[in-house]
Order: structure tokens, then C-alpha cells, then sequence
């Protein structure tokens, strides 16, 4: 099994750290500028920048869904809207994960509240697809188990685990404190671990990740 | 012994893939958004008239919820891949598919096989086979009906487990029942015609030749078209909407070892094939079946079953398969013998002979971790790299980066 946290460094990130500086600031500010003089170019523009990153971080943290680029589009537009807010260009793509970050937020308490009034929430997508038997059943498991969590700490979970970001990295772009932070991921982390181990096929599936 | 939770992190990131980050994909989702951006925004109700239809949503959703009666389950499961619209066109080339539906129903579209969801409701599931077979395995939930339609037959579904076949070409139809009870609807049937467990039935349409079975499918027969040769029985005597006792109806032991492995019953499917005699069977086995049982081998923990299944699926001419047999010969050495040295053999075996197949990345990564971990950092390095260029959205690629980066 890899133990990835262990051998990283956490300024080594897939995502830039928040902190750091945007090496494309120049490039930031044009593309701010055309976005707000120009708004059907800005959000080719945009798209074309962003997609992939805005793509990966509401695929991670929601799996597949039916919904997906609906909420891609939301992102976008919602970024569209409040491009003008963004005073510093240097902090462009940290402001893009926040819009991100909240609008998959937005999404998930609007599922969970879909699913307290009737019970079960209709998703618009009616199935899904997988080339691997094994994998549908290990993804179907765990996202049984990430609907326990709540919408704060399934973002701060996966931000965590699956994106690797660091908790003042997560604190900054979810907009609390480093100490929620870190009491919303201690939560997740015990929440996560008590429903894993209630389904023995997900919790033998990973044990038999871990021997490899 | 590494955090439970970091395991499933990894596991849950390689199972996700790469999503939905492709680049055709990224471009039909640009060209949908740019559309979208480009219509007159609505114009959003005033503040009031919006807080009174809001408390109104409330009050009825309450009132729903207070009546509602127990509701199944919509649907939606998870996947590696796009989730399936409605009307969308599935197909399948060397490896099998499934359509996972929430409440534990699923359909395996198999391989060579097409086929869509024509439609979806909480009360009603239609799919639509074109070419191919597809096995669905049905949990019964109160209100809900499933229909699967192939040609001119459509079959309707009590909630049981059953494979309907079609060859597109000649317009041949196909239904084995494994368990419970469908009834189906097509030319020369008078109403809808029962077929219980264990029940099979054929139809020709350049012969127009009828033909029902009263036997356990036969294995043997799953994985090929219906032929005009099989017992022709007509059905003009088939009494419309009642249930037809099998005579010989099969129990769920009877049933072949496929379909069990299908419906996830991993260790009752190699004991039918050990009482079968594991050999004998895998001798008359196609390459696509040889790597289900070595699949379900693996997962019931008969690691032995699965390598002698993975070493015949490779010795036999279809490449796909021989590849694809590679890597899990791979998970075998890995998962079942602990043998770091064989897995890396065989994964560079099947990234060589599918450099870019469906597991392609998760295999790299699997490489990468191996080399990594048996002291071999240019050998990680490289196939790091390698990652890093052929799969830029993948779930490892941060790492892959990191370790590309480590280098001298």
C-alpha cells in the first residue's frame, strides 16, 4: 500500500498552494480583464484555464453523478458573476477553488435535504456505467458511506484525502478557521470509519488493498 | 499497517479514474456551456413572490413526506465511468459492463454488446438491447416496474434474474430465466407468455421458428446466439398471462457458474466449476469467460483458480483478453501470492501489450508504487513519467509528479 502523506511535501501539491503566489499573475490579470469586458470570450477563456482542475476537484469530491456538468456549469457562471470580486490576480486560481468548493457544498446540503423530505433524493442520472464489476461495487460502498458525512465534512475530507491539500490550505479555500478545520476533519475522519466498518465488504475490500 | 482510511483514499482515487476530464469530453462540456452563457438569463422572481412559493414548497414537500408511502429507492449507483443518460447509446468491445441501479438491482451488458436506457421513472426502468445480451439481475421493489425490449420482444420484469440475447444481424432472440419470473411480449405470442426459473426461449425470425426449453440454461450455451436447431417447441399454445410451472425447474445451485459470478455469488460459482472439474471447464471456455472465472476466483480468495484461468485466457488468440489476463495475473502475484517481483513482470507485460487499455493507468500506478517500493527510483521515475504524459487527470498524477520531480 502506498503511503502517500507520509512522502510528500506538502508545497509539492497537484494544486498550487494558496499561499504561494500564482506564477501566471500577468496572465490572471488579462484573462480578468477579457472575462469582465468581454464575458462570452472571458468564459471560453476561462473554461479553457480551468476546466480540467474545476472538472477534478466536483468529480472527487461527488463521484460520478449525473449532475456533474451541471455543476461544472455552475461553477463557471457563478465565476462569470463574481469575477469582479477578485482583487488580487495573483490569488485567481485559489479564488477558483473556492467558488468551486462552495458550489459543490451548496449541492450536497440541497441533496441532503432533498433526502430528509423524501427520503430518497432523484438524482437525474439513472445508473452508471463501469467497465470493472469490482470497482462499481467498491465506488457504489464508499459512496454510501460519504453521503453519512456532512457537506462540510465530506469537502474537507476528500480536499484532505483525495486532493491532498494541507489543513491551512483547506481552512483558507473552505473560508473557516484552521481549527475547524481541523475539528471538521477529525470528525469526518471518525464519522468516515464508523460507516466503513459497518459495510465488511468495503472494509475487506481495502484490507485487501492494503496487503498489495 | 498503514490508516484504513489512507487505504481507502487510495483505492477509492485509482477506482474513480480519471472521470470526466478527457479532452472530448471536456470539449462537448465547453461547447453545452458556452450555449448556455450565451441565452438571456431568466429573470428572477421578485423577493417576496420567491419567499411565498419557497414556504409553499415547504408546506407541500411536508405534507408529501408526512403521506408519503415507503418509497423505494430512485436509482443511482457509482461507477469508474460516465454515469448513463437517458437515450444514451452503451457499447462494449472486449470487457463486460454494469449498470448499477440503487436498491441492488444490475445489468451486465456483455461483451460485443449494445444497448441504451430508453427510459427511467421511479416507476418504470426500460432498457433497450440492440445487439449483444445483456444479464439483469432484478431486486423487486413495490411500485416500480423494469421492461427490457430487444426488437420486437419485450421482456417484463417481476423481479428475478435473467439474460436476453439478440444478434442484430439476423434479428435472433434469446431469454434464459435464472430466477423468478418474467413474462414477455412479442410476434407470434398470444398476450404475454410466463417463463419461470430455469425456463429459455429462442426465436428465428428468417426460420420463424418458436422454441421454449423447460431446463436449466446451459452454460455452455450462454455465450453464443440462439440457434434454429434448439428444440422446437411452439409457443402458439402458451397461455397469455399466466405463470407456466417449469417442469424441471433449476435451482439457484443448478444455475450456470456465469451467471453466478455475474450476480456477485463469487464463491458459488467456483464451486460449480471445481465440481465440475476446473480443467475441463476452462478447456471449453472463450477468453471473455475464462477471465469471469478468473475473477471470480480472485474474489473468493482461490488465488490458484484464478492464475490457471488468467494463463488460459492469455493462451488464447484474443489479445484484448491476453492483455487484459496480464493484469490480473498482476493483482494474482500481488493480492494472492505476494510475489512484487512477478506482479511488475506482468504488469509490464500488459502495459506493453495495451499501452493504453482501460486499466492502463491504474497499472502504471501499481508499477510505480512496486518499483518504488523494491528500490528501483529510475525505473518509478520513468514510469512516473510515462503517467504523468498519458494520464494528465489521473488520481495518481500528483504523486507521479512528485516523484519525477524527485529525481537527479
Amino acid at each position: 500500500m502506498t503511503a502517500r502523506k507520509s512522502q510528500v511535501e506538502p508545497a509539492n501539491k497537484g494544486w498550487k498552494s494558496p499561499v504561494t503566489a500564482d506564477k501566471r499573475a500577468g496572465d490572471n490579470a488579462v484573462l480578468m480583464n477579457r472575462v469582465l469586458e468581454e464575458p462570452r470570450l472571458g468564459m471560453a477563456l476561462l473554461y479553457e484555464r480551468f476546466a480540467r482542475d474545476v472538472n477534478r476537484l466536483v468529480y472527487r469530491v461527488l463521484g460520478p453523478d449525473g449532475e456533474h456538468d451541471d455543476i461544472v456549469q455552475q461553477v463557471f457562471l457563478q465565476m462569470i458573476q463574481s469575477i469582479g470580486n477578485v482583487r488580487d490576480p495573483e490569488r485567481l486560481s485559489f479564488w477558483v477553488r473556492s467558488v468551486c468548493v462552495n458550489v459543490v457544498r451548496s449541492e450536497l446540503r440541497k441533496r441532503a435535504v432533498r433526502r430528509a423530505f423524501f427520503r430518497s433524493a432523484p438524482p437525474l442520472e439513472v445508473g452508471d456505467l463501469s467497465t470493472d464489476v469490482e470497482s462499481a461495487d467498491f465506488l457504489n460502498r464508499s459512496s454510501l458511506v460519504l453521503d453519512r458525512l456532512s457537506a462540510q465534512e465530506r469537502v474537507v475530507f476528500v480536499l484532505y484525502y483525495l486532493e491532498e491539500q494541507t489543513l491551512p490550505e483547506i481552512a483558507e479555500v473552505c473560508g473557516f478557521s484552521l481549527r475547524t478545520a481541523k475539528r471538521r476533519l477529525a470528525r469526518a475522519r471518525e464519522r468516515f470509519r464508523k460507516h466503513m466498518t459497518r459495510d465488511p465488504r468495503l472494509a475487506r475490500l481495502v484490507e485487501e488493498e492494503d496487503v498489495g | 499497517m498503514t490508516d484504513p482510511i489512507r487505504a481507502w483514499a487510495d483505492k477509492y482515487a485509482d477506482a474513480l479514474g480519471e472521470g470526466p476530464t478527457s479532452q472530448g469530453k471536456l470539449a462537448a462540456q465547453g461547447a453545452r456551456l458556452l450555449l448556455a452563457h450565451s441565452k438571456p438569463p431568466a429573470r428572477p422572481p421578485l423577493g417576496r413572490v420567491r419567499w411565498a412559493l419557497a414556504a409553499a414548497c415547504v408546506v407541500v414537500a411536508a405534507g408529501f413526506w408526512a403521506y408519503q408511502p415507503s418509497s423505494p429507492p430512485a436509482s443511482a449507483a457509482l461507477s469508474d465511468s460516465a454515469p448513463i443518460r437517458v437515450g444514451e447509446l452503451v457499447e462494449t468491445k472486449e470487457l463486460s459492463r454494469s449498470v448499477e441501479f440503487q436498491g441492488g438491482s444490475r445489468a451486465i451488458l456483455e461483451p460485443d454488446s449494445r444497448g441504451s436506457l430508453s427510459h427511467y421513472s421511479p416507476e418504470l426502468v426500460e432498457l433497450t438491447l440492440q445487439d449483444g445480451a445483456v444479464k439483469m439481475d432484478v431486486t423487486r421493489i413495490a411500485g416500480r416496474k423494469w421492461v427490457v425490449k430487444a426488437g420486437q420482444f419485450r421482456v417484463h420484469v417481476i423481479g428475478t434474474a435473467f439474460t436476453v440475447r439478440r444478434d442484430a444481424g439476423s434479428g435472433a432472440f434469446a431469454v434464459d430465466v435464472t430466477r423468478g419470473t418474467i413474462h414477455l411480449e412479442g410476434p407470434r405470442l398470444q398476450g404475454r407468455v410466463a417463463l419461470t426459473q430455469g425456463e429459455s426461449f429462442r426465436w428465428r425470425p428468417e426460420s420463424g421458428n418458436i422454441a421454449r426449453r423447460s431446463s436449466s440454461p446451459d452454460p455452455a450455451s450462454s455465450s453464443r446466439p440462439p440457434t434454429s436447431k434448439e428444440a422446437p417447441s411452439a409457443l402458439g399454445s402458451a397461455r397469455s398471462n399466466k405463470t407456466t410451472k417449469s417442469s424441471s425447474a433449476a435451482s439457484p445451485s443448478q444455475s450456470g457458474w456465469q451467471d453466478l459470478a455475474s450476480a456477485g455469488k463469487y464463491a458459488e460459482a467456483v464451486q460449480m466449476v471445481e465440481k465440475q472439474g476446473a480443467m475441463t471447464v476452462l478447456s471449453g471456455l472463450g477468453s471473455s469467460d475464462r477471465i469471469l472465472l478468473g475473477n471470480a476466483a480472485r474474489f473468493s480468495g482461490n488465488w490458484s483458480l484464478a492464475h490457471k484461468a488468467y494463463l488460459a485466457a492469455r493462451s488464447s488468440s484474443d489479445p484484448g483478453a491476453g492483455a487484459l489476463a496480464a493484469y490480473y495475473l498482476a493483482r494474482v502475484a500481488l493480492d494472492g501470492q505476494g510475489k512484487a517481483d512477478e506482479a511488475i513482470g506482468w504488469l509490464r507485460t500488459y502495459l506493453r501489450e495495451a499501452p493504453s487499455g482501460e486499466l492502463s493507468a491504474s497499472a502504471r500506478a501499481r508499477l510505480m508504487d512496486l518499483l518504488q517500493k523494491s528500490g528501483d527510483l529510475a525505473g518509478a521515475r520513468k514510469i512516473a513519467a510515462e503517467y504523468v504524459a498519458m494520464h494528465p487527470g489521473g488520481p495518481h498524477v500528483a504523486r507521479a509528479k512528485r516523484l519525477t520531480q524527485s529525481g537527479p
